[in-house]
This record gives structure tokens, C-alpha cells and sequence, in this order.
């Protein structure tokens, strides 16, 4: 049995796992305001938000309700427009925004808009005008040009910010950006826990047709793209909410990681933010926020998409995953021998990615990515790079590639290379000769192959431009 | 005036930000199964065999519906109809409706429906299809030898891809029987049209039809024609006896509507050495189906822009393996005008002159086809302003020339225009004494404001507050309206909205004249306002609107109007234009355009609602940053096979992707074209968008990109 607290009510379902939050909510609780649009995760027309107990902490992120399987939102609080909806018939300052600037037309992205507003309204990040932009990265509008609703964003951050010395949640409340009810949410979803362990092995087998791959889910923001008929009924083992998997620890050689760790657990991190100080402008390059929200690393890695942004950003940190199986037995391997051919692992059908570790003695990181479109997009080709600089001269470095190979890809000749070398216009040159060696792109939707060539190439040398920018010119 | 002309949130806007207003797939019907389009995987051919044995036996299902039980169609045209035989004629096309207890089940059966086809070899490149001839508008002149004999001549070929609507909401119906009578929740541009459509398949009478559609999540013409799945939903709960709901998949939608169709088309420019155009041969190519003629007439674009005494459009038509194409927001228009105002550019360099000012040398005072003059036509005044707000006298000619560290800066120019048309639509409203109205009209509002500016004209001439106003569409049970398509709704919903609102006041101006001392007052020096009707010139007549209607025993005074153009239109062209001016910031390096800046300035008649208008123009001039630079369905020719069919592959622009835009209105008083002056602008702010940004992409770089979108790889 499936437990949480959906808007004010507290809902037990027995139906399916697999059933996603978007169905869920709209055929079983017609609450109709989440929009389908795309159910790719795509248009952030069924943004909801997700408020999870992380210790005493109660914390809300937004979340795509059509990639979501309801095993992910058990022990949680989910928002639909209509959990923020006043009871009193008026507008809460995010809708008034909405309707003032004229940032709704045809209004069928608009509730996705007002949940990643409200969202930017009562999360804990500095309501900047830069980060009320951000906070709807994820949601397409076909209408208005985003203009208008670009300017109820900029108006929020006023409001936001209120604070009166209250935590968020009760600033939220005093500003009426979300109702009363949203007081007592800490307790009941504390209760929901604590009770959980008496239902847990109550096992969930349903009486749809049992499909039997895959093993394991984690966010989801892959697998219900992919196979999301099967998705439903699968009896698959849920990752994503295993406290086990989801840690960033910093050990003195080492920062180890569970597989489970999303995108944004890195952007809010302080370890990384310290080890990585660019690693707001990359992650945000990287898909969307709710996105961001869901997608964990294990899911990126096993998804073994070509042009992964994290596959890419892990392999140039030459990490070592942890593969576990159901007795518990675990091995090692490095990332960078994990993929064997195009969407083919080093992995056993009952291994999962546990772990993730990587050495933290690199002195250089940059991570580089183009596409068309600037969020929202998978990219043509990215790249990444780690270096040990020891003065001028690299001690060692790591350099990966996607977009340009059946898998994503390390680049072992090209790393070899830039080792013991002077980072030089000529270095440059001459690795940038090998990486062509390395790589065989197709051509495909995203470019021509040539492009592509041509495109790791410049980015290649963005590296450099980026990490020395005196030294190369 | 009180209401128009002034800014005011959308009266709907409430019913959006909480997301209570109810789309097509969101009405609540007891007992509703639901259906799941099985699609094919050929192009080309016919159905062999269709198993559906497997799916059946899934926990759910109710029926499986193939071509082998459907319902066939009563009346016949040459628009796709699903399930009617076993010829495939395009890859995708709908070959099984599942039929099940939830959405679920319906999906996870579809999968398991297995046909074999007999292939047949398709064809689906524009480029390779056999083609007929199609309306391309009469011979100006004689092209051909003014060409021969011009001082300059330009010649350029230009390539559109096939591009789709993707509006927000996925196409849905609920359709239910109650005997012979069928009841349908669509997502439709025109409800009578639906109506019409579905009575003449079911051969039923079209008052058995009802057709309810409050609220649209975007169209942009992918709702304006019925599609296949209204009939295919309503057969299905007809034969089980159940209501029916079928919603489209996202990638079902490339297949599911039409889409821009695949253009190439070949401009030739003959001018004098002073910039004075001596010819154009504008031909024109786009795709259709092998079943269907799609004409959109790109190439009619340019024909009254341009004062140019010699001009030929021929058109044709290229029949392929893929679905019919249809309207897409300014459709032919947008096309032609990627083609045109990309070729006066590329003439404006090859003669030295700026491109505005070849604009203006060639500026047409009057219709050139027809000699007529225009009922209004700021486009001058559009240039002027734009430019002026633009900066664009600082534009360095030479491509290449200006630089923003290390972005290339380029500013290009284009014109746009479109038909400021008015169709028949007919309105009711009901005045009632206690000073609230009611009005309806079965146009619908897919996003531009219709609730609101319709509300706004009733109260304007009702003379009571927009609150007090209810205004109901989308239904097919209210008067008749045109689709809402081609700009033309404001211009021909308002004005019958402007006329019953008179008529009301003249029969409670009869009233007055008759009961409470009116003669000698003229209705036209009357007004309505805070309940009263009161003459303007004498203070002392005025009389309460609840006592006219209670010394005539009535309570509410119902008025259905019906608005036809007027016949001096006839008498002279009516188009809106604008013109467009763009930078784009260009890295050499990686080939990144950046749109950093649109400034728009629009002729577009009388701006009805400032805050609405401003949304829409600025709403499609992000349409033309997508059709520039994104915006691309792109198909596997080995398969036939449309590829990009999800929002992942198929971009549209994301907020990141819109930089400054600004729109400007320079308003025109045009009481030809209608009461209020009204024109559309829908699709005209969009219009030039594309070869602005185009000429802006050659100004940066000196590459003249030609065929659409504009993409990285065609910069490097």
C-alpha cells in the first residue's frame, strides 16, 4: 500500500506502483488542473510539487508528475494547483501575477508555471531575479513569447523574500503563497514514516500483466519516456527513495556519493559547490529544474544515453561505481569501463549502481555543452575535462566526450596524451588531432557528423579558454 | 471609450491560474471508456492482416476497433477518415482503436496489436514528388521579359521543412450517444464546423450534434478543420454503447492534424540600378498528401507589399506519402515572406541600397493586382517608428562589420502583412433589467483573448461594467460564428458583438421616445451607462434602462444580431502590416545565434485590449524565433516517417531562447473595414519574423542561410 498526503488529504492506494502521479491525480482524484502535455517530461504542463522530510527539514522541489511513479511519492507531500488553490475564491500572489501581467493566454502550461513559481516562492534559494527565471526553465509556453510571464516571475521575488524571521514554510503561509494546511504537513508526513515500517513488507504485487524488466527503478525520468506502457504494471524495485543511496560524503581522498543523489542534491551541496565552482553555470545547462529534481546519477549512468550530461561530467572525473545485487554483494569498476557498446553495460541483469566515488585531487573542471535550444535540450556533443596542474604542467587529466560515439565516452588516448604535457596553443592542437582518432559520430537529428567533429573540436579548446585563459593566446 | 482601447486582464484568467477551466479531455463523464490509437509502421500500402487476439485477452478491454468492424463514414470527401479500409496511406496513420475500462489499459493493450502490411514503395521527399498544378494568382505584366531586360537581377531558392502546430494541449474529445443524438467535448478552432462534419458522417441531422469546446490549450490551426479522431471516438461509443474519450499522444499529434507543409520556392527579382522593381517570378512549391490538395498559397504573399508592375506566382502542388498538411499560424504567408524578404535583402546588397530604404522606394501606395487603394495602410509610419526605436540609421552595411566582443552583431530588416479580413457571425444578447448581460456566440478562444474583447465590446456599448457581462463560446448550441482562424475573430465576432448592442439600445430608445419623452432626440446622441440611457446634448432626457423594460412588462431584452461585411469593403484592399527589425549576436566559434533583440511595430486598425495585444504579437514574433532558428520536423525518407515527434527533439523556444522584444502599435482609424476598425494580428506579427532573423544571421556573418531553421551546423 501506497502512503501520502496529497494536498490536504492523506491517500492510500493500492493501485499499481508504476501508475504515475499525473494519472493518479487526475482519473483517480479528478483533480484535472496538472495538464498532460507531453508526458515526456518534456513541457512542464504537470509540474506538482513534491515535499519531502529530509531529516527535520521539510522540503519541497518540483517535480514532472507524468514521469513520477506514485512508489516515488510514497511518505510524501504532493501539490497540485489545486492543494495552493484559496478557499476563499481569490488568487494567491503567484496566480494574481499570472492574470495581472498577462502571463496566461491559452492557459494549459499556466498551472505548471504557478506550481514552479510557487515553488521559487518557498524553497530556500535567494529570490534573485535570475533565480525566478531559473525556477521555470522547465515549463514551455506556446502563446505568450514568456515575456509577460518572465515579468510575474521578476515581480515575485519581492514577496518572496518576506521573511519575518519565520522559517520558509510559515513565510510561505504568511504570504499566502500557500494555504494554513501546509503548517501541519512536517507532522502528518512524520507520522506516514514512522508508521511505514508495519506496512513495508505488505508486498505490492499487482494483478495487471506482469511485466518483469526492468529490475529497478530510480527517478524515472528515463523509463517512462521510454517504455511508459510498461512502465505501469513493472514490479520493479524503487531506488529512488532509499536513504542508503542518497549521501554525498567527503572522505580526505575521496567524495563517495549514492547512486541515488540527484542533479540538484549537487547543486545544493556545499562539498561540490566548493569542489566545483562553476557548478551552478553547468548543472543549470543540464536538462530542467523538475527535471533536475528526479534525475539521479545511477539512472543517467545506466541509461547510457551517448550524450548524458552527468555520464559526461563523471567520466572526466574518472569515477568508480559500486555495483550491488540482491545478496549484497557488491564490485567495483570504473565508470569509464562500464559501457561495453551502444546502450550495453558492464552489468548483470540484478546488479544496480550503489555507489559512486572519485578521487577529488584534480585542480581544473570545466564542462561544455551545445545545443540548440538553451534549456530543455539534449545536447549535440559535450564535453568535460579534469586536470592535476602541478605549475604548467598537467600531472595528469581526464577528458570525456558525448554525442560523438555509441557510448558516452572517455577519451583514453586524448587523456594520456595531455599527461606531463605544458598547456600550449600546440597541446591543444595535437589533442585535439587525437580526440578526432577517438571519436565516430553519426549524424543524426542533432547534427551531421562532420558538425559534430568540428563542434568537440571548438568546445575541446573552450576548455582551455575557459580553465587558462592567459596562457593559450 | 471606457473599456476599449484600454488594458484589461483576461476575464478568463482566474479559471486559468487555478486550473479550474475545463479543456476537452477534462469534462467528467460517468461510465467513460477510454481508446487508444494504434498507428502504422509503413507508408505505403495495405493491411494484410490485422491479430488483435493478444490484446484482447488484457484485463480492461472492452473492444478493439480495425478497419475490419469500424463504423464507415456516411458522406464522403477527400479529408482522411481512420479505419475506413485497409490502404495505407501514410506512416502513422491510425489502424486499431483499443478500447478499455482506463487509459491505462487502453495503452498498455495497443502495444500488442500486431498487423502485417503488403508494402508499397512511398515517396516522401517534396523534392522527388510528382506534382500538379494548384491557384497561384493571375499574371501581372510580363515577368518574364522584364526580368531579361532589368539592370540587376537576383535569383535564390528557398527551402521551408514541415513544422507542427504543438500547442499545449494534445488533441482530445469525450464523445457520448443519447439515441440518435450525439454530444461531443472537443478541442476545436470552430464547433459548427465540428458539428457539420460529424452529422454528415453519422448521417444524422446537424441539430442532433452538439459540439462543446469552452476552452482550447492552443491551436494555431491544428484545430481548425475537423480531425480524424472526432468521428473515430464518437463510432466507438456509439457501437459500445459507453461514452468514449480519446486523447492523442503527444507524438500521435504529428500525424494526427497536419502540419506546415514542405516548401521550396524560387524568387526572381529583376530591378532597375535606382532599386526600382522591374519584375518578380515567385514560384512556389509545398507538399500535400497523395489523397488531398493542401494549397496555401505561399507565393500570394509579396503580390500587394511591393510596387512592382510585372509579377508571376505559379504554384504547385507535390503529392506525397504523408499526411495532408493544413493551416498553421500564418499560413503561405509566413512561407512567402521567408522567401520574398529574404531575396529583397539579398537585392538590397547587390545594389548597395539599405534594405529599408529599398523597402520604401518600392513602397505600394496602392494595390498593385487590383489598383484599389488600401482602407488603411501605416506601414511607412511602421517603418519610421520601428527604426527609430531600433537605432537602425547606426547599421554599418558591409556584412561582418559589427561586433560585440567576440559575437558577431547582425541587424536585418522584413516586412509582413496579412488580409484584414471580416467573415458573417452572428451574436445574442440578452440584456437584462437588472443591469447584467448575457452573451454568446459560437466563435471560440484558443488563447488571443476572445472572452475578453467580446466582454469588453458588449459592456463598451451596453454600457454596463465588463463584470457584469457573461460571455459564453464554444458551444454549438449559441448563434453562428466563423472558425477562429485567419485573424478575422475580433474583426467579426466584435462587430456583431457592436451591432446587437446598438440594436438593444434603439428598441430601448423607441421605448424612451415613446413613454418617457425622447421625441425630438436622435439615437444616435444617446448613450447607455450606469443603467441609464440618457441623450448626450440634453441633460434633462435620461431614463433608467430597469424602467423602460418595466413599463414594458419585460425583464430582458434578447437581441440576435448577425454581422456581414460591409459592401464598400468591396471597394478597396484591406491588409495589416508591420515591420520587423532584429539583431542577432552570432559566435564564430560554436555557430550559437542568439535573437538579443525584436523590435516590432504593427498597423493592425484600432488595438482593442493594449494588454492582450501586446501578448499575442509578442507570442508569435517568438513563433518566428522558433521557425528561424528551431523549429523542424524531420523525417526518415528511408521509412517515410516523421522522426522529431516529441518536444525533446521537435524545439520550440524555451524562455532562455527570447531576449528583448518589443511591440509597438501605430493605430490606424479605418471605419471602412468595420465599425470599430478593427484588424487581426494573430498571424501578422509573425509574418516577417523568420527572414528578419535570416538577414540579421547574413548581416552577422556574411552566410546567406536559405533554408530553414537556421541551425548551428549551417553557420559553421
Amino acid at each position: 500500500m501506497i502512503k501520502f498526503i496529497l494536498n490536504n488529504q492523506s491517500v492510500e492506494t493500492a493501485l499499481p506502483k508504476g501508475t504515475t502521479v499525473l494519472d493518479f491525480v487526475r482519473y483517480h482524484k479528478n483533480l484535472k488542473g496538472t495538464k498532460i502535455g507531453c508526458r515526456e517530461g518534456d513541457c512542464g504542463a504537470c509540474t506538482i510539487l513534491v515535499g519531502e522530510l529530509a531529516g527535520e527539514k521539510l522540503k519541497y522541489r518540483t517535480m514532472t508528475s507524468c514521469l513520477m511513479p506514485i512508489s516515488n511519492a510514497d511518505g510524501k507531500h504532493i501539490v497540485t494547483v489545486e492543494g495552493i488553490n484559496r478557499d476563499d475564491g481569490g488568487l494567491t500572489p503567484v496566480q494574481s501575477a499570472m492574470v495581472e501581467t498577462s502571463g496566461t493566454q491559452c492557459g494549459f502550461c499556466t498551472v505548471g508555471f504557478v506550481m514552479s513559481l510557487t515553488n521559487f516562492c518557498i524553497d530556500d534559494t535567494p529570490k534573485t531575479n535570475e533565480a525566478a527565471i531559473s525556477a521555470i526553465d522547465g515549463n514551455i509556453c506556446r502563446c505568450t513569447g514568456y515575456k509577460s510571464i518572465e515579468r510575474a516571475a521578476l515581480s515575485l521575488c519581492g514577496t518572496a523574500a518576506r521573511r519575518n524571521g519565520d522559517a520558509e514554510i510559515h513565510s510561505a503561509i504568511g504570504n499566502e503563497i500557500v494555504p494554513e494546511y501546509f503548517a501541519n504537513i512536517k507532522e502528518r508526513l512524520s507520522e506516514i514514516l514512522n508508521s511505514r515500517f508495519q506496512i513495508a513488507n505488505s508486498s505490492n504485487r499487482n494483478p495487471e500483466p506482469g511485466i518483469q524488466n526492468p529490475k529497478f527503478l530510480s527517478g524515472g525520468t528515463d523509463l517512462y519516456v521510454q517504455r511508459p506502457e510498461e512502465m505501469v504494471y513493472a514490479d520493479t524495485e524503487n531506488l529512488f527513495d532509499s536513504a542508503a543511496l542518497r549521501f554525498i560524503n567527503e572522505t580526505d581522498e575521496f567524495i563517495e556519493l549514492g547512486a541515488s543523489v540527484v542533479v540538484t542534491d549537487l547543486l545544493e551541496s556545499d562539498v561540490f559547490n566548493r569542489l566545483f565552482p562553476n557548478l551552478y553555470k553547468h548543472l543549470k545547462l543540464v536538462s530542467s529544474t523538475p527535471i533536475r529534481n528526479m534525475a539521479t546519477l545511477a539512472g543517467n549512468f545506466v541509461n547510457a544515453s551517448p550524450i548524458g550530461d552527468m555520464t559526461a561530467w563523471f567520466l572526466a572525473l574518472d569515477a568508480e561505481i559500486e555495483l550491488s545485487d540482491a545478496r549484497s554483494s557488491t564490485r567495483t569498476l570504473p565508470l569509464k569501463d562500464f559501457y561495453l557498446g551502444y546502450k550495453q553495460l558492464a552489468k548483470r541483469e540484478d546488479e544496480f549502481i550503489s555507489k559512486i566515488r572519485f578521487r577529488k585531487d584534480f585542480t581544473h573542471f570545466n564542462f561544455e555543452k551545445v545545443c540548440k535550444r538553451t534549456y530543455l535540450d539534449i545536447a549535440s556533443v559535450n564535453t568535460a575535462i579534469s586536470l592535476k596542474m602541478s605549475g604548467d604542467v598537467i600531472e595528469h587529466a581526464h577528458v570525456s566526450a558525448g554525442g560523438v560515439f555509441a557510448t558516452p565516452l572517455y577519451l583514453r588516448k586524448t587523456s594520456e596524451f595531455l599527461k606531463g604535457k605544458e598547456i600550449s596553443a600546440e597541446t591543444i592542437a595535437q589533442a585535439n588531432e587525437i580526440i578526432q582518432t577517438e571519436i565516430s559520430p553519426i549524424p543524426d537529428v542533432r547534427g551531421s557528423a562532420e558538425y559534430k567533429r568540428l563542434l568537440l573540436r571548438q568546445l575541446f579548446t573552450a576548455h582551455f579558454v575557459e580553465l587558462f585563459k592567459a596562457n593559450i593566446q | 471609450m471606457r473599456y476599449i482601447g484600454k488594458e484589461m486582464s483576461r476575464v478568463d484568467g482566474v479559471a486559468k491560474v487555478t486550473g479550474q477551466a475545463k479543456y476537452a479531455a477534462e469534462f467528467q463523464v460517468k461510465n467513460v471508456a477510454y481508446g487508444f490509437i494504434v498507428q502504422s509502421t509503413i507508408a505505403k500500402g495495405s493491411i494484410k492482416s490485422i491479430d488483435t487476439s493478444e490484446a484482447e485477452k488484457q484485463s480492461g478491454v472492452i473492444k478493439i476497433f480495425t478497419h475490419l468492424n469500424s463504423v464507415k463514414r456516411k458522406d464522403k470527401d477527400d479529408a482522411f477518415c481512420a479505419l475506413q479500409n485497409e490502404k495505407i496511406v501514410f506512416n502513422g496513420q491510425p489502424i486499431a482503436l483499443v478500447v478499455a475500462e482506463s487509459f491505462e489499459q487502453a495503452r498498455f493493450a495497443a502495444r500488442l496489436v500486431k498487423a502485417e502490411y503488403l508494402k508499397e514503395a512511398h515517396l516522401t521527399e517534396t523534392e522527388k514528388a510528382p506534382t500538379v498544378d494548384s491557384r497561384g494568382g493571375k499574371v501581372r505584366g510580363n515577368p518574364k521579359e522584364a526580368l531579361q531586360n532589368a539592370a540587376v537581377r537576383i535569383s535564390a531558392e528557398y527551402t521551408i521543412p514541415i513544422e507542427h502546430h504543438n500547442p499545449m494541449e494534445p488533441h482530445a474529445a469525450i464523445a457520448m450517444w443519447d439515441g440518435d443524438k450525439l454530444s461531443i467535448f472537443d478541442k476545436s478552432q470552430g464547433v459548427k464546423e465540428v458539428q457539420r462534419h460529424l452529422a454528415k458522417s453519422f448521417g444524422i441531422a446537424t441539430e442532433n450534434v452538439s459540439v462543446v469546446s469552452p476552452f482550447v490549450g492552443g491551436a494555431f490551426g491544428a484545430s481548425l478543420n475537423p480531425n480524424y479522431y472526432p468521428f473515430l471516438t464518437a463510432a466507438a461509443a456509439r457501437e459500445i454503447k459507453r461514452p468514449v474519450k480519446v486523447n492523442y499522444t503527444r507524438r500521435q499529434m504529428f500525424t494526427g492534424h497536419g502540419y506546415r507543409p514542405y516548401t521550396i520556392q524560387k524568387v526572381q527579382i529583376g530591378a532597375s540600378k535606382d532599386g526600382k522593381l522591374q519584375a518578380i517570378i515567385h514560384e512556389a512549391i509545398g507538399n500535400t498528401s497523395t489523397f488531398e490538395d493542401f494549397s496555401e498559397t505561399p507565393n500570394g504573399f509579396g503580390r500587394t507589399l511591393y510596387n512592382c508592375p510585372n509579377y508571376d506566382t505559379p504554384y504547385k502542388l507535390a503529392k506525397t506519402d504523408l499526411p495532408t498538411p493544413t493551416w498553421m499560424r500564418a499560413p503561405g504567408a509566413v512561407s512567402g515572406a521567408f522567401a520574398i524578404e529574404s531575396a529583397i535583402d539579398e537585392l538590397a546588397y547587390e545594389l548597395k541600397i539599405d534594405p529599408l530604404q529599398l523597402r520604401i522606394i518600392n513602397y505600394a501606395e496602392k494595390d498593385p493586382d487590383t489598383g484599389k487603394p488600401f482602407s488603411s495602410k501605416a506601414l511607412m509610419e511602421c517603418f519610421k517608428q520601428g527604426a527609430a526605436k531600433f537605432g537602425w540609421e547606426k547599421r554599418k552595411p558591409e556584412p561582418r562589420s559589427m561586433r560585440d566582443g567576440k559575437w558577431l552583431v547582425g541587424w536585418g530588416t522584413a516586412t509582413g502583412t496579412w488580409g484584414a479580413m471580416q467573415l458573417p457571425a452572428s451574436i445574442r444578447i440578452t440584456l437584462k433589467a437588472d443591469g447584467t448581460a448575457n452573451v454568446g456566440s459560437a466563435t471560440a478562444d484558443i488563447g488571443p483573448g476572445t472572452y475578453t474583447v467580446i466582454t469588453m465590446i458588449a459592456a463598451e456599448f451596453l454600457g454596463i461594467s465588463p463584470e457584469k457581462v457573461k460571455f459564453e463560446l464554444g458551444d454549438t448550441k449559441l448563434p453562428n460564428a466563423p472558425v477562429q482562424g485567419g485573424s478575422f475573430t475580433t474583426a467579426s465576432v466584435g462587430s456583431a458583438a457592436h451591432g446587437a448592442a446598438l440594436n438593444i439600445k434603439k428598441k430601448l430608445f423607441d421605448f424612451a421616445v415613446r413613454d418617457f419623452g425622447f421625441a425630438g432626440v436622435s439615437v444616435e446622441d444617446t448613450e447607455m451607462a450606469k443603467g441609464f440611457l440618457f441623450s448626450k446634448k440634453d441633460n434633462s432626457k435620461s431614463v433608467a434602462i430597469a424602467d423602460l423594460m418595466k413599463k414594458n412588462n419585460l425583464t430582458e431584452i434578447v437581441e440576435n444580431y448577425t454581422s456581414m461585411p460591409s459592401k464598400e469593403r468591396n471597394n478597396y484592399t484591406s491588409m495589416a502590416h508591420g515591420a520587423q527589425f532584429v539583431e542577432v549576436k552570432v559566435d564564430e566559434d560554436l555557430g550559437i545565434i542568439k535573437v538579443t533583440k525584436v523590435i516590432e511595430a504593427t498597423a493592425v486598425g484600432k488595438i482593442m485590449n493594449p494588454k492582450t495585444s501586446h501578448s499575442q504579437e509578442m507570442g508569435g514574433i517568438v513563433w518566428g524565433i522558433g521557425m528561424a532558428l528551431q523549429e523542424q520536423t524531420e523525417i526518415d525518407h528511408r521509412y517515410g516517417k516523421m522522426m522529431t515527434t516529441n518536444l525533446a527533439d521537435y524545439h520550440i523556444p524555451s524562455n532562455a531562447d527570447v531576449h528583448t522584444v518589443e511591440t509597438d502599435f501605430i493605430e490606424e482609424d479605418d471605419k471602412i473595414i468595420n465599425p470599430l476598425g478593427i484588424k487581426g494580428m494573430g498571424e501578422l506579427c509573425l509574418v516577417g519574423i523568420p527572414a528578419a532573423i535570416a538577414n540579421a544571421v547574413f548581416h552577422a556573418t556574411g552566410k546567406r542561410i536559405r533554408t530553414l531553421p537556421i541551425t548551428i551546423d549551417k553557420i559553421l
